[in-house]
């Protein structure tokens, strides 16, 4: 396990960014065969890849509680629509392997580059496009959102304890009209004191973000074989088929 | 290296942050920047770092002048502030000492010459959110060290630092103090630093209320807000940490 998720990890991030663009649209198209093996596979780069993180068993059980809420939802609306049991089934079986393997797609992505290594992966694509000064700024913004983002979830949760503790018996409509506020105070600060700490550190500028990647035999060996598991994937494309 | 010269600060929703402070800090030097909550102290930090532009006034650091050339004083100081989650974008320690630089053997090697230097090196591969607090704030202030400022602003570096961590910090002030860096340390607690002070700044409510060596400036203190160190009110003068040598 912890072979397959060095081995994930110190691949090149532009690699695992390309395949993730392709095969998250695909994933919502291709025959429920393949979506189940790419289910399958994406698990255990999963597995590999949280048995090491300390957070890695509560996101990947946050993912599972998100699948089945939603396709208790989709059961529940084709039951009450008037469907019959086995399409109902079919329906929620199809939705939860499509959704699982596509929020396994982005656990793994996650698990297995930075934040700043998905913005220069994202940039280095753009660049030819959008230009330099653009390309450098979308992999600021990018690894400035990501890493955001698990500092947002944090000040909800202890902006809810400390709302808990301060008022017990406070109802839900009074809870929902405190802690938006405050999350939204609280976040505003954290926001200017991160502006201010990025440019302190010289991260406002293109040298600091000119991608630094190297390509390694390893990374073709991968290519080629992703290259392979997603021709076979597309064979089952409505459109290719 | 710094000089300060009337400078007043204004905060965009008009709270007024500093009122025509000027002062002087020759290269070299580290200088106690103290106050109580509220006194000014990060702003000050902030425009020495060219972060924010004065209302009025000036701050010129090596030979740089703000406002006018902002983005040269930023290339020239690095300013390690209090929260360090804010400041670590990168996912661990190394990729976080490495941000913003080309990943060169020679690069490489100097980060994880500092990062030995600072006891992080088992930390190296780890995900910064399984670090301490004291090894956050070492990552961070190792990552500005790497930048090679000519000055190197903390601000309140011994917030939340355990008595290990603290010794640790200190050690590391004496070693930038010796190669010769100008450092301007912000706290409102005297008692972890003042004995490496070579010049001590004393803020009340946005003024400058106190500027000289320690000695000269501790017996006036306490009517700022700051509480003098106990060993100066058991009339001991400054004392240095346990068995540390100055």
């Amino acid at each position: 396990m912890s072979r397959l998720a060095a081995l994930v990890r110190g691949l090149d991030p532009r690699l695992k960014l390309g395949t993730a663009l392709f095969l998250g649209p695909a994933l919502w198209l291709m025959g429920l065969v393949q979506a189940g093996v790419c289910a399958v596979a994406l698990l255990c780069i999963v597995a590999a890849l949280a048995s090491g993180q300390p957070l890695g068993g509560r996101m990947v059980r946050g993912l599972l509680v998100f699948v089945v809420f939603w396709v208790a939802v989709k059961a529940g609306l084709d039951a009450v629509s008037g469907m019959e049991w086995a399409q109902v089934a079919a329906g929620a079986g199809d939705l939860a392997v499509r959704l699982a393997a596509l929020l396994l797609l982005g656990l793994s992505l996650a698990l297995s580059a930075s934040a700043r290594a998905l913005g220069l992966a994202v940039a280095w694509a753009v660049r030819p496009v959008a230009g330099g000064e653009r390309a450098w700024k979308l992999a600021l913004s990018l690894a400035l959102m990501v890493h955001f983002l698990p500092m947002c979830l944090a000040t909800v949760a202890e902006i809810r304890q400390a709302l808990a503790r301060r008022c017990p018996r406070c109802g839900f409509f009074l809870r929902m009209t405190v802690i938006p506020q405050a999350v939204i105070r609280a976040l505003g600060q954290k926001t200017w004191n991160q502006t201010l700490a990025v440019a302190g550190r010289g991260l406002d500028g293109p040298q600091a973000w000119e991608p630094d990647f190297s390509w390694s035999g390893r990374d073709t060996r991968c290519a080629l074989v992703a290259g392979g598991f997603l021709v076979w994937i597309s064979l089952s494309l409505p459109f290719l088929s | 290296m710094i000089t300060v010269t009337d400078l007043d600060y204004v905060y965009p929703g008009g709270q007024g942050a500093l009122d025509r402070v000027s002062l002087s800090i020759r290269p070299g030097t580290l200088v106690g920047l103290v106050g109580a909550n509220g006194s000014g102290k990060s702003t000050l930090m902030a425009l020495m770092a060219g972060l924010y532009t004065p209302t009025s006034g000036s701050i010129t650091v090596d030979g740089c002048v703000n406002p006018g050339e902002g983005r040269a004083v930023r290339a020239v100081c690095r300013l390690v502030m209090q929260d360090a989650d804010l400041q670590m974008l990168g996912a661990t320690a190394e990729e976080d000492l490495l941000l913003g630089r080309a990943r060169t053997d020679a690069t490489v090697a100097r980060a994880r010459e500092l990062a030995r230097r600072f006891s992080l090196l088992p930390a190296w591969e780890r995900p910064v959110q399984t670090l301490s607090w004291g090894m956050k704030r070492k990552v961070c202030l190792a990552a500005a060290l790497l930048d090679d400022p000519r000055v190197l602003l903390l601000d309140e570096p011994f917030s939340g630092l355990d008595y290990p961590g603290m010794r640790e910090m200190r050690g590391l002030l004496r070693e930038s103090r010796a190669v010769g860096l100008t450092q301007v340390v912000s706290s409102h607690d005297l008692e972890c630093f003042i004995d490496l002070v070579d010049q001590l700044v004393v803020l009340d409510t946005g003024r400058l209320a106190l500027d000289g060596p320690p000695d000269a400036v501790l017996n006036h203190v306490r009517s700022h807000g700051v509480r003098p160190p106990c060993s100066w009110s058991a009339g001991q003068g400054v004392r240095s940490w346990d068995e540390e040598s100055l």
